[in-house]
């Protein structure tokens, strides 16, 4: 007697067999999955790098500028040490990338360290340079850049005279400049002179980084990431396996879905062959 | 990897480079010294302020660099030393004005990586006898220098604020 219930597609015994071996079948899907799986990490990488990558501009990744250390020491920007800092009266002035800091803001151009720096009547901050002193007003105004043809000679050193005047140590002997600072005497008496001291912690955190420059733009490290040249050597021959992975999950997803298809095809003509000899 | 970390040093070394040697033509108190035939008169000031600062930043085309400026003056002759960036680096240069009218344009120090050509008697001779209009600019043209057009620039607009600095500073006198 029938059955009237409805039976399961199970595959019997006599259902017609595939025309590939069943081994062979069953070992590529285990295949198609190890593999799928193994390379889904980078899948996502590369899906997810590709995405950021593409909206580069509205992202502004371009302009997005990463300075962690650990990715700095990864690209192999060497630790830098904060630079000499000197005291101005309650003011910090520095040298860091090129440029003259007060406090924690550029403030001028600088073609090398600061040598010192005083603070004068007024505010008005001095800073010794090796070819020149830039007057900076309280707001980090450049007052004047006095240059060889204004200074007595090269600066060494900078400080205050007793009388808090400005003070100059050069080769040819140390000068007491005038109240407008235009005129340089010879100083009757040594003057205080500036040294370098320890900044805060944050000065010099602020410093460190302004030595290091830019750091590195968020769209050259998603770059490489997608590159896998962040990885090293191997990076780059790991995505290229990766890629050889794609095409072989590709072929074995697209032969998988065609014997699964042909067999279902064969299945249907079976059981309608056989409800139609019952 | 190699390049990735030679691009890191490069770019760390162009970073942290000091600046480029300069190349001193003219030391500056030499400049002072030959203008002034050897009698370098006592520096005076010009502060850069009000509508003076905003003609001279529309010369420039940037923020003025400082609040005044240092100028050499005996009778109707001054000497101004400028700095201008031509394409990275400043360059310094010293001009004469005598009347009104510029005497000498002499580039001092040079730290750009070309277009030194502007030191050069070919090219600054042509400032000579040249004043300033009313709409700030240089009564007649300056030919340039294939290769050296930043550092041609950037000499024009020098020797343009140096006529327009002079003429302050006499017109400040005067009153």
């Amino acid at each position: 007697m029938n059955d009237p219930r409805p039976q399961p597609l199970v595959e019997p015994a006599s259902a017609p067999h595939h025309a590939h071996p069943r081994g062979t079948f069953q070992r590529l899907l285990v295949w198609h999955r190890r593999l799928g799986l193994a390379v889904s990490v980078i899948v996502l990488l590369l899906s997810v790098t590709g995405l950021l990558l593409n909206h580069t501009d509205a992202l502004k990744l371009d302009q997005t500028s990463l300075r962690a250390d650990w990715l700095l020491r990864w690209y192999g920007y060497p630790p830098v040490a904060a630079p000499d800092s000197f005291r101005a009266g309650e003011r910090w002035v520095s040298t860091a990338g090129g440029k003259l800091y007060l406090d924690q803001t550029p403030v001028a151009e600088a073609g090398g360290p600061a040598l010192g720096a005083a603070q004068l009547d007024g505010g008005l901050v001095a800073a010794a340079l090796a070819d020149s002193v830039i007057l900076l007003a309280p707001d980090g105004t450049v007052v004047e850049r006095l240059g060889a043809a204004s200074l007595p000679g090269a600066p060494q050193r900078i400080g205050l005279a007793d009388d808090a005047r400005l003070a100059l140590g050069t080769a040819q002997g140390t000068f007491v400049a005038d109240a407008d600072l235009i005129q340089w005497q010879p100083a009757a008496a040594a003057p205080a002179w500036s040294e370098a001291q320890a900044a805060p912690p944050a000065l010099r955190d602020a410093l460190a980084q302004a030595q290091r420059g830019p750091g590195l733009s968020a769209e050259r490290v998603l770059l490489d990431l997608h590159s896998g040249r962040l990885f090293g050597a191997w990076g780059p021959w790991v995505m290229d396996a990766a890629a050889i992975v794609f095409v072989i999950l590709a072929l074995t997803g697209i032969v998988n879905w065609g014997w699964r298809r042909q067999r279902a095809k064969k299945m249907v003509r079976f059981y309608s062959e056989r409800r139609r000899q019952q | 990897m190699k390049a990735l970390f030679r691009s890191a040093v490069l770019l760390l070394s162009l970073v942290s480079a000091p600046a480029p040697a300069a190349d001193v033509y003219l030391a500056p108190e030499k400049f002072l010294s030959e203008t002034f035939d050897g009698s370098v008169p006592k520096a005076s000031v010009l502060w850069i302020a009000g509508d003076t600062r905003a003609a001279v930043e529309r010369i420039l085309g940037h923020s003025a660099v400082a609040l005044r400026v240092r100028y050499w003056q005996q009778d109707a002759r001054s000497a101004w030393i400028l700095e201008e960036i031509g394409k990275t680096e400043p360059i310094t240069t010293g001009f004469v004005v005598d009347k009104g009218a510029l005497a000498r344009v002499a580039v001092l120090v040079y730290r750009e990586s070309r277009g030194w050509e502007v030191r050069y008697p070919f090219f600054t001779d042509q400032f000579k006898g040249a004043t300033l209009t009313n709409m700030n600019e240089l009564d007649r043209g300056i030919d340039g220098i294939a290769g050296a057009t930043l550092s041609v620039r950037a000499l024009t607009r020098l020797a343009r604020v140096a006529l327009l600095l002079d003429a302050t500073s006499r017109a400040g006198a005067k009153r």
